[in-house]
């Protein structure tokens, strides 16, 4: 019994390391299995096959589609609505951006809370509001015309993406150090040419972000430009579901879906050059540059902006919550009441649509947890190969679209054991691959932040590799795995394009299809189905999200 | 009235007074030092010059025209910042510029312009570089450069080398001092320093949690303090009453006699300054400085005599 403190010792450190030499095992080994599979099985081989046949047997396909005026029409129309509804996306969102960027008031973080909204709302649900706001002031029909126009698509698309410009470029702006502005100011630069000269330039990369993203989102929106735009207004993104779904010409679909994904791949990599073009060296970065008004005009201007923003932002959802009351003779629940009757036009009721709707949700939740969040560690503990193409094939489903991946999985799992077609789990698992990416990038940059030292401290305690990762990876990554799975139940419930390929069997039918079927149909009690059914959606699809963003701000990565 | 005329300024932020009632007058061609304590209010008053914060009570003006409310960039004040707030997306040469791009001044009078600067401030041959890659000094004097290219009538300089290191900050200090000079560059120079302050100022201006507390040349502040914060600043470390009189203790007014001093003390350091020694005494707790002509040891005591009519009286 010789020194047995030093005994104790010797004995610890060796079975910690012993510990460390598992938990490597662990790591390269068995981990990433069960995300790469899912990974290589929903996603790699569905999408694979579609671009396999699109450029293999059904090449003339594509041809024809490249040259065919029809087809270029299409094309280009994708391409310039997207532009339009970025530039006006950018200029509703300027004011706003402007003052929370240098405006120090009240409820400014509020604001910046309340402006989110609209982006986090199902697209389904922001083409019922300008339905809504059509019909409630009488913009159908007349010289005012918005119904089928490309107006209406243009405005849907900038109320949506008005978050991501106050956001990313607010967020950006309100830590620039003002003193160069100042500095100019002093060199005899007025207020206007100090913006030209000096902010704006060092906006740039953010802004250059900013506007990428709304243009992706902007090229490849689905259900909007379906709802909102008519029978004859089509983006890429319609047609390929016109093709492939109402005209079974799956060639033409496969070939618009190769074309698709070239576009969206251009898009990326151009972003990517561009941010590394104007990439200007470090910016002074401060706390908050925002100023408390002090004269009566700035007071004036700073609620003139807040105010003009809110109704424009607020009047096509408070329209739309007006009209799901309204029954042509006063307000009554009479719509909300009537979304447990069996109507024509849906093979279920509404309310079974939204009970549908919730189990999907939490099945599609429940398989990003378990996918997303083994993914994310092994992503952060595995070899630095098996790491990097998980890592690669998590987030490739975010720039693939909605679309182009439910159709890629309605053409490729029917066959022997993947005959997944008369399966309920096929439509969660097609939301989970739009959210595990969310998953993953609010985890893993989580993970990566934990210092190692803490892990080996543990190990030298005498915990097992199990008992670490329960200890401290879960500890800490915990919020944001919470976070994360929180935002796929809101994806899956108000997720339609890849839904609507998936989808078909009546037991099926979730709330954002049951909303587009009742818009699409003639009748004053439908259409008030619709907006009852998109009230619902929601609000609950804003409460997830608000309880999101209360546990852990700005999760997900996507603002 | 020539110069800058500052009457009763003051700047308010809600409940705090970050200028109180400041009132001085700046001669063209002259250099102003405002030296006090970090949150004195010094770099308010100087942004309040500069039109960057709007003054709640007071007046500005030039040349005995008021400017209190002309919009910054019709001022024709500079400024040089405090981290110099360089332009970090252009390069020298674009900074130095902008002030002359901002005034019209076309193409080629501009380059020439920026290259006698560039050689002003001995860095030809910097105009093509990015901001990025300059050294502290450097970046000093491209500020600097910049402030002084479109030739303001006033130029501001916010603690403009407070982020060198203690040998660069002496050797620009000399520089800029000599610099100002030549040009004849009315200025107001603010520091923390008072030694910088001392190089730098015709005049001195003491401030003191918002209010000017003395302003003179620099002899008549240091043989004159009149409040006890500016005595202190100054370096007269020494406070003793006198029939109810409260003096502030000049370095000069203290002298080592044989005997029969009025103080007695003991040395408690003594510092070789070539041609005399500086001498810490402690006198009954409190610390005194004089200068004696030769070495006295550490240890001894001394008797010391006080010159009452270099005595400063305090109010």
């Amino acid at each position: 019994m010789d020194r047995p403190v030093g005994r104790d010792r010797s004995r610890l450190r060796h079975g910690a390391e012993e510990d460390t030499m598992a938990m490597k095992k662990l790591r390269s080994g068995l981990l990433p299995v069960a995300p790469a599979v899912f990974i290589a099985l929903f996603f790699a081989y569905p999408v694979g096959t579609l671009l396999a046949r699109g450029l293999g047997q059904d090449a003339d396909r594509l041809g024809a589609v490249l040259t065919e005026s029809r087809f270029l029409k299409i094309i280009w129309f994708t391409g310039w609505q997207a532009a339009a509804s970025t530039l006006l996306a950018l200029v509703l969102a300027l004011p706003l951006t402007w003052a929370i960027a240098n405006r120090r008031f009240r409820g400014r973080r509020l604001a910046r809370g309340l402006v989110t909204i609209p982006f986090v709302l199902p697209t389904v649900v922001v083409a019922s509001a300008f339905i809504a706001l059509m019909d409630g002031f009488g913009l159908d029909e007349g010289t005012l015309r918005l119904r089928h126009t490309v107006w209406a698509i243009l405005l849907a698309h900038a109320f949506f993406n008005v978050a991501v410009f106050v956001r990313s470029v607010g967020g950006f702006w309100a830590q620039l150090d003002r003193r160069p502005e100042e500095a100019a100011r002093t060199l005899g630069a007025s207020p206007w040419r100090t913006f030209i000269e000096v902010a704006f330039p060092r906006l740039r990369p953010a802004l250059v972000a900013a506007t990428s993203v709304v243009f992706l989102f902007s090229f490849t929106s689905f259900a909007i430009i379906l709802i909102l735009g008519g029978p004859r207004r089509s983006s890429i993104e319609t047609e390929i579901f016109r093709y492939a779904v109402t005209r079974t010409d799956i060639a033409t679909a496969a070939a618009l879906s190769i074309v698709q994904m070239v576009a969206v791949v251009a898009l990326v990599a151009c972003n990517g050059w561009l941010q590394r073009r104007t990439l200007s060296g470090r910016q002074g970065l401060v706390a908050d540059r925002g100023i408390a008004p002090k004269r009566g005009r700035q007071h004036v201007s700073l609620w003139a902006i807040l105010l003009g923003t809110s109704v424009t932002l607020g009047l096509p959802l408070a329209v739309l919550v007006e009209r799901s009351l309204s029954t042509g003779a006063g307000y009554s629940l009479l719509h909300y009441r009537g979304l447990g009757d069996k109507v024509r036009f849906l093979p279920v009721s509404a309310l079974e649509a939204v009970a549908n709707s919730l189990a999907f949700a939490v099945a599609a939740a429940g398989i990003a947890l378990i996918i997303g969040g083994l993914g994310s560690v092994a992503i952060v503990h595995g070899g630095k190969f098996a790491s990097r193409l998980l890592d690669l094939g998590m987030l490739l489903p975010l720039g693939t679209s909605a679309v182009t991946l439910g159709f890629g999985v309605l053409i490729t799992l029917d066959r022997g054991v993947l005959d997944l077609r008369g399966s309920w789990w096929i439509v969660p698992i097609t939301q989970s691959l739009i959210a595990i990416p969310f998953v993953v990038r609010g985890v893993v940059p989580v993970l990566r932040s934990i210092d190692p030292a803490m892990r080996q401290a543990a190990a030298t305690l005498g915990a097992s590799p199990r008992r670490i990762r329960r200890e401290i990876d879960l500890r800490i990554g915990g919020r944001a795995l919470a976070t994360g799975v929180g935002f796929a139940f809101a994806i899956s419930l108000g997720e339609f394009g890849a839904t609507s390929f998936v989808g078909r069997r009546p037991d099926q039918l979730t709330v954002p299809l049951a909303i587009e079927r009742l818009l699409g149909q003639p009748g004053d009690l439908l259409r008030g189905q619709a907006m009852a059914l998109s009230v619902i959606l929601m609000v609950v699809t804003a409460v997830v999200v608000m309880i999101g963003d209360r546990l852990y701000p700005n999760a997900g990565g996507m603002l | 009235m020539s110069g800058l005329q500052i009457e009763s300024l003051s700047v308010r932020y809600g409940e705090t007074v970050a200028v109180d009632a400041v009132t001085l007058q700046v001669a063209t061609g002259s250099v102003l030092a405002l030296v006090g304590p970090s949150g004195c209010g010094k770099s308010t008053l100087l942004r309040a010059v500069a039109g960057l914060v709007e003054p709640t009570n007071g007046t500005i003006a030039w040349q005995g025209e008021p400017i209190t409310h002309v919009l910054t960039h019709e001022r024709d004040i500079g400024l040089m910042f405090q981290d110099h707030a360089l332009f970090t997306h252009r390069s020298v040469a674009q900074n130095i510029g902008f002030g002359l791009k901002m005034a019209g001044v076309d193409k080629t009078q501009r380059r020439n312009r920026v290259d006698e600067l560039l050689a002003l401030i001995g860095l030809e041959g910097f105009g093509a570089r990015p901001i990025e890659g300059l050294s502290g000094g450097e970046a000093q004097r491209v500020a600097l450069a910049r402030a002084l290219a479109p030739e303001p009538k006033l130029l501001l300089l916010d603690e403009p080398l407070a982020s060198l290191d203690r040998a660069r900050r002496i050797e620009l200090n000399a520089e800029l001092a000599r610099l100002l000079r030549e040009l004849g560059q009315t200025a107001i120079y603010v520091t923390h320093d008072q030694d910088e302050a001392f190089a730098v100022g015709d005049e001195i201006g003491v401030m003191d949690r918002g209010q000017l507390l003395r302003i003179g040349t620099p002899a008549e502040v240091w043989r004159d303090p009149q409040a006890e914060i500016v005595a202190r600043f100054v370096g007269h470390d020494t406070i003793i009453e006198r029939k109810g009189q409260r003096f502030a203790v000049r370095s000069d007014a203290v002298t080592i006699a044989a005997d029969n001093g009025d103080y007695q003390g003991t040395v408690i350091s003594s510092a070789f300054q070539g041609d005399r020694y500086e001498l810490l005494i402690d006198v009954a707790g409190t610390d005194w400085r004089s200068f004696h002509d030769e070495a006295v040891p550490v240890g001894a005591m001394v008797h010391l005599r006080v010159d009452s009519e270099r005595l400063a009286p305090l109010s």
